[in-house]
């Protein structure tokens, strides 16, 4: 259950500001191994958290179309929980450390076996279009307990996808007198989940605070009355319009509030990244690599550091 | 189970089977060895090699083979016993070493008999000088292996010394000075002549010399005993520690009150889930488990996430 859950206790925020600074952190983490072989004006070339974020965002919005093509065909919460082992890998580690598409087809491997949807790995790199078959499957492989590590072995996630169930089991129930067919809204409620997956929400909120705001989004994505979600909480809380409590009544307003604020997280991050600025971030992580050899080079020669422990660099594609 | 070819007893039907063998590897029991082999030679029941009684043995591995191999081991071994210094290089020795497991090989299944005991002995002709020094004296791994045994052997009687000394003698002294001070008080305080008293008390001393006899050889057969059995229980394991209390796990729902299973059941929100199919039923699988799980997933934490957020957003 959720509130027992790694995904509550380990793995949820306060706010997309404790996101920022985790992520500034494992950059800057990152960074210091390199800070005695820099010479000065060198940490200009490295990725910015702005960078860092597109990166991020390129690998998202392709990852999201490689669990649309995948064969054989995924559950959607096999996509869901990839995702959320991506956004939880990134926020110890930077893209410059792994590189990003490799760790996001890791996570999908390993979400097809946590979330009971195995697919044994010759299947699994057959999907993958790009690279030879080897090295997909040794990079796969490799990373794949990696990850299990960096997440701390926290592995169950729970998905919006059943709330979204029970939120149409009940609404049928308790709302008969609604004047549209329920089911008309379901397509739109799986997309904002989709959306969703390109944002940060799953790592600050419960996954029925999703739900719930798919459904204001959907109420609101086909013409309907989104005062619905209100009167929704309303009945589940067993209570009247015009006799609500104060407690009940400032209830009812926050989670709407916060139902907004997924919603607006959702669309920011939904908008598809630009040509200009794919195309100066690819150009940056090129740079970047080159850095990195070099650094990795310098790091080397230094008579201090005897084990090259190599992780495998951040590649551009 | 082990059984007698010949005779067809088992360890079943006779509880002191004894099984025995020969360099042919075929195995017969007691019985029947004496039987066939009253005149001391005869040829094996099964492959009709003439065997001798004095080479019998009994037989302690259940395949035969391995019996069979060990019998030509030892014999391949005490004339192919070159060590590694009595050849120029390793590539040489490694040869030696290849070529007898495959003479041992050849006489265990029986394959080229007759060039295998050819090579044999043409080997035993041609290095009749190392074999017989090599005999004489011991190679490393058998003198390091003397070692260890003396070793340990040493060992352990330093250990069974330091204890018995130890404990024997305090309580030996202890008894003693009692014994001898209860015999000079009976001499000054009683009225019996002291020579009786000696006399009861030496007589007292034979009989406990002798008790304590008897109770180290009670022991040691105890000891015996006790070994015969450890390894076998009939019991449940027993395991020490605090009993288990079990505490129901309370789950804080910590939003909206849930409906019952039988609220979902009896009040029509069934008809909102897909009926499972047969075999999911079959499984313990209701349309009602999956109902709630759904409803309960709305509900789980509705309040908690709104508390924490709640404070962020005034922060």
């Amino acid at each position: 259950m959720f509130p027992t859950s790694t995904q509550k206790t380990e793995w949820t925020f306060d706010n997309t500001d404790a996101l920022t600074a985790k992520r500034n952190e494992a950059s800057e983490n990152y960074k210091n191994v390199y800070r005695e072989v820099i010479n000065p004006g060198e940490d200009e070339r490295f990725l910015s958290p702005q960078d860092e974020s597109t990166m991020r965002a390129i690998v998202q919005e392709a990852a999201l179309k490689f669990g649309d093509d995948f064969q054989p065909h995924l559950f959607p919460s096999v996509r869901y929980t990839a995702f959320c082992y991506f956004k939880r890998f990134f926020l110890k580690h930077t893209v410059m450390e792994y590189s990003p598409k490799m760790v996001m087809m890791a996570c999908y491997y390993l979400a097809t076996k946590i979330d009971e949807f195995y697919v044994p790995i010759h299947e699994f790199v057959a999907n993958l279009k790009s690279g030879n078959t080897e090295t997909n499957t040794s990079h796969i492989l490799k990373l794949e307990p990696e990850i299990l590590k960096v997440m701390d072995y926290s592995l169950i996630v729970y998905t919006p996808y059943r709330t979204i169930e029970g939120i149409f089991v009940e609404m049928k129930q308790r709302m008969a007198l609604l004047n549209f067919d329920i089911e008309s809204l379901r397509p739109t409620l799986i997309e904002f989940i989709t959306k969703s997956l390109l944002s940060d929400v799953m790592l600050i909120f419960s996954p029925n605070y999703i739900a719930l705001a798919a459904l204001k989004y959907g109420l609101d994505a086909q013409d309907r009355a989104v005062e619905l979600v209100n009167e929704f909480l309303r009945r589940m809380l067993g209570v009247d319009e015009s006799q609500m409590s104060e407690k009940d009544n400032t209830l009812v307003k926050n989670i709407d509030a916060q139902l907004d604020q997924i919603i607006a997280m959702v669309e920011e991050s939904a908008r598809p990244v630009d040509a200009d600025m794919r195309k100066s971030c690819m150009e940056r992580c090129t740079n970047v690599s080159i850095l990195l050899s070099v650094l990795e080079e310098r790091r080397r020669l230094l008579p201090s550091n005897k084990n090259g422990a190599n992780k495998f660099d951040s590649d551009e594609d | 189970m082990r059984e007698c070819r010949k005779c067809k007893s088992s360890e079943y039907t006779n509880k002191n089977l004894i099984m025995l063998i020969n360099e042919c590897g075929h195995p017969l029991c007691k019985n029947c060895v004496d039987n066939l082999f009253a005149r001391n030679a005869a040829p094996c029941e099964v492959c009709g090699k003439m065997l001798k009684k004095n080479n019998f043995w009994e037989q302690v591995f259940d395949d035969p083979v391995i019996e069979k191999e060990n019998f030509i081991r030892k014999r391949i071994r005490k004339i192919y016993n070159l060590r590694e210094a009595d050849f120029p290089n390793l590539r040489e020795f490694n040869d030696y070493l290849e070529r007898v497991e495959t003479i041992v090989m050849n006489l265990i299944h029986e394959e080229d008999v007759d060039g295998t005991e050819k090579e044999i002995k043409a080997f035993q002709e041609a290095h009749g000088e190392d074999i017989e020094r090599n005999r004489k004296k011991l190679g490393p791994d058998e003198l390091w292996i003397q070692q260890q045994i003396r070793e340990e052997s040493a060992m352990k009687a330093r250990l069974h010394d330091l204890r018995s000394t130890d404990e024997f003698k305090v309580h030996q002294d202890n008894q003693n000075i009692k014994e001898a001070k209860e015999v000079i008080k009976e001499l000054r305080d009683s009225n019996v002549a002291a020579g009786l008293i000696l006399d009861r008390e030496r007589k007292r001393q034979i009989e406990q010399e002798l008790e304590e006899r008897e109770e180290v050889e009670r022991r040691k057969k105890m000891k015996k005993d006790r070994k015969r059995l450890d390894g076998i229980s009939f019991a449940a394991h027993r395991i020490a520690g605090r009993a288990y209390i079990h505490k129901p796990v309370l789950l804080e729902l910590n939003g909206p009150p849930m409906p019952t299973m039988e609220e979902i059941e009896s009040s029509g929100y069934l008809q909102w889930v897909r009926e499972p199919s047969a075999h999911r039923r079959a499984g313990g699988f209701t349309s009602a488990i999956a109902c709630y799980r759904a409803l309960l997933e709305v509900r789980l934490d509705l309040f908690a996430v709104q508390q924490k957020k709640s404070i962020a957003i005034d922060g």
